[in-house]
């Protein structure tokens, strides 16, 4: 019974890293778009004004 | 029409009855009093009779064009043609709660009749748990939601329904999915009446595995309505967006299919009783959070979801629901004991255990996935969204792990496998694996996942094969049939086993289809008349636009003729249309060249007047017919597991050996 429940544990903990991981990348790659899409704005008004 | 107040008083009366049926079915199954349990036996189909009454009521307003009733006046119009105006019925909040509630009513009286004699013990605590369920409804409906309220004069006109609805897919999708999602409430209630009742053997499981299976049967329908509709109906060229509605709808396709699978251990081994209660109630509850999640607000934003009292009142329901069960559930844990234990990992019972936790992992996943962007919302106030790439990453390796465990499942030996046992069933299957694969890679493919579907895929249908060609030798031996008699009448003999075969070969197929998304070609044009433009191996000319009237509708049509190769040339007509009533809304209507292998799909993007030029996008999407093909295979071999016969239901021929034989090795 101590093999089941321990693979039941890695089962869950890994999913759950993997989980926590994913959505903390597709945070930081949020962040990354949304600075980009400032910095092209930013840019395009520079254009703009010259 | 003056007669809308007996709308109201229906589910007046309807809700009066629900709350008698509810108390009398609890005071009348401990008192072991009759005439209580026979007046909750009574109340869900005098409350069916009541909401059942109501929905007609208010189908008849829409087919009438009775505007008077504000919930007429927003989800119809004239224009509208009759089939639309009925399934207009619910195009909105208030229609869907009176849809949920005549489908459990439906339900409810159908199940009452059918098990009040074979589980007489049962009975009141499941019309109790019913009759619980509508009486939430039917509450919304007469305090929040309110279907008949009437407006102090009548519009001319209705609004009309959302032109993204009024397609004929969308019509039939809701009541399919709903007809799954409220199926659940079942198997629920007799689950929570063998909880109060004490009798957490076999019994309810039994009695509700048809149940279980009708309901899962139409949640496959609808999902696969629902994809069909986004796949020809939005127009971006995919069938599966992840969004919380579509999430929405598979998280309880997923714990009903753990649920599905995990009874036969309990069944068969006495084994999972405690985690059966927990997917049973998981599946119920997840239908409660799909209405909820559709219709709180909480798509947009917490805070939307915040200003509706709706969402707090789905939110309590579903608070009460959970509570209740796992009060029950720990109030009789001694009795939900397990009669065995796992023996080996190499086993059946191992085997659809993992099967079990894969299936509630890609759950966890997409509801992590669909409620991260709410939590963080909640917590920070910034919401951190999750897209596709989030879902079809973690679900690659789960999915592919189940596929596997497909095949496994089915075949590996009870308690312990042994040697010559694994030798015997999986040989040729893993043969048949290693050369689908290698086949793959030597075909150029590059994607790990289309390999591993493609080898796991041969994986599951040489098992399925093998076992289904050394039934079919052995009927053809001891019968002397041929060969295509003796696979029928194997297949009859053993419905369940079979037609759970069956469905193994859908979700292949489902899964080559999906596979099929590494394999998209997609293209911008803008084309003038008498323009072309090639895509892949098709070559698309543009004839020019021709200007349509629809029934409430006008339409913006391009005429395109495409081919192959320089083969022979098909007339496709993508379209946009505009919908002047209500909101004033354009709709893309895809132009789909549906091939076996392959489909062509054309939008129409936008159109210049000035030079009759068209913009155009098109997509060369892959082995998308296999989808449907595969969803229609599944649902063909639930069909065939339903109409196993009932245990202890007269059986029309029994031949001995054969009934051993598949006994043996059955599933």
């Amino acid at each position: 019974m101590r093999y089941y429940l321990t693979a039941y544990i890695i089962f869950w903990s890994g999913l759950f890293l993997y989980l926590a991981w994913l959505t903390g990348r597709q945070a930081w790659l949020n962040r990354r778009a949304a600075g980009l899409v400032e910095r092209l704005i930013a840019q395009g008004e520079r254009g703009g004004e010259s | 029409m003056s007669a809308y107040w007996l709308g109201p008083l229906a589910l007046w009366v309807g809700l009066g009855l629900t709350l008698y049926g509810l108390v009398a079915g609890i005071v009348g199954g401990r008192r072991r009093n009759q005439r209580l349990i026979d007046g909750a036996v009574g109340s869900v189909f005098g409350a069916g009779i009541c909401v059942v009454f109501a929905y007609a009521l208010l189908t008849a307003g829409f087919l009438a064009d009775e505007f008077r009733l504000s919930y007429v006046a927003n989800n119809a119009s004239r224009a509208m043609p009759v089939w639309y105006k009925a399934t207009a019925v619910w195009g909105g909040m208030e229609g869907s709660m009176l849809l949920w509630a005549f489908i459990l009513a439906c339900y409810s009286m159908a199940a009452i009749w059918i098990h009040r004699r074979r589980h007489p013990e049962l009975i009141p605590y499941a019309a109790a748990v019913l009759q619980g369920i509508m009486a939430f409804f039917v509450g919304v409906m007469v305090f929040s939601s309110k279907p008949f309220v009437t407006l102090d004069f009548t519009p001319v006109d209705g609004v009309g329904l959302n032109p993204l609805l009024q397609n004929h897919w969308m019509a039939a999708h809701p009541p399919s999915l709903y007809l799954g999602y409220v199926g659940w409430s079942v198997p629920f209630a007799f689950a929570m009446a063998a909880l109060i009742s004490g009798r957490l053997g076999t019994e309810w499981i039994v009695a509700m595995r048809k149940w279980a299976l009708v309901s899962f049967l139409f949640l496959t329908v609808g999902n696969l309505m629902g994809s069909h509709w986004a796949y020809i109906e939005l127009g971006w060229g995919g069938f599966w967006g992840w969004d919380p509605v579509e999430n929405s709808a598979i998280m309880p396709w997923f714990v009903g299919a753990a649920f599905v699978h995990s009874i036969m251990i309990q069944e068969k081994r006495g084994m999972l009783k405690l985690w059966n209660v927990g997917l049973i109630t998981a599946t119920f509850a997840l239908t409660i959070l799909g209405t909820f999640v559709t219709r709180s607000g909480i798509i947009e934003s917490v805070h939307a979801f915040a200003s509706t009292n709706i969402g707090v009142v789905f939110l309590s329901f579903l608070v009460v629901v959970i509570g209740t069960a796992v009060g029950l559930t720990w109030w009789r844990s001694d009795l939900l004991q397990t009669e065995n234990r796992l023996e080996s990992f190499a086993s059946r019972e191992a085997a659809f255990l993992f099967n079990n936790l894969l299936l509630l992992g890609i759950f966890f996943a997409v509801w992590w996935g669909t409620f991260f962007p709410f939590i963080s919302e909640a917590a920070t106030g910034q919401r951190i969204s999750v897209g596709p790439p989030f879902f079809n990453q973690v679900n690659k390796p789960l999915s592919i792990a189940l596929l596997l465990l497909t095949g496994i499942g089915p075949v590996i030996a009870w308690r312990r496998a042994s040697r010559h046992n694994l030798q015997r069933n999986f040989r040729f299957p893993v043969a048949a694996l290693l050369v689908a694969g290698v086949v793959a890679v030597v075909l150029g493919i590059h994607s790990w996942y289309a390999i591993a579907v493609i080898a796991f895929g041969a994986f599951v249908l040489a098992t399925i094969g093998q076992e289904m060609g050394r039934g079919t030798r052995a009927r053809m031996r001891s019968k002397e049939e041929r060969a295509p008699i003796a696979l029928v009448s194997l297949i009859g003999r053993n419905r369940r086993r079979y037609g759970g075969y069956i469905v193994h070969i859908g979700v292949v197929l489902v899964f080559a289809g999906i596979a099929g998304v590494f394999f998209v070609t997609e293209q911008s044009a803008r084309l003038a008349p008498g323009e072309s433009v090639e895509v892949g191996s098709f070559q698309v000319f543009y004839r020019g636009t021709d200007i349509e009237r629809g029934p409430n509708y006008t339409a913006t049509v391009a005429n395109l003729t495409v081919s192959e190769n320089g083969g022979r040339a098909y007339r496709i007509r993508p379209e946009k249309r505009f919908y002047p009533e209500g909101q004033e809304q354009t709709t893309t209507e895809v132009a789909i060249w549906s091939r076996t292998f392959e489909d062509f799909y054309a939008i129409l993007e936008g159109y210049q007047p000035a030079t009759q030029s068209v913009d155009l996008t098109i997509i060369v999407n892959p082995m998308v017919m296999w989808i449907w093909i595969g969803g229609g295979i599944m649902v063909f071999g639930m069909v065939i597991a339903l109409t196993t016969p009932r245990p202890g239901a007269p059986r029309r021929r029994v031949v001995q050996p054969a009934k051993r034989k598949t006994e043996r090795v059955g599933a």
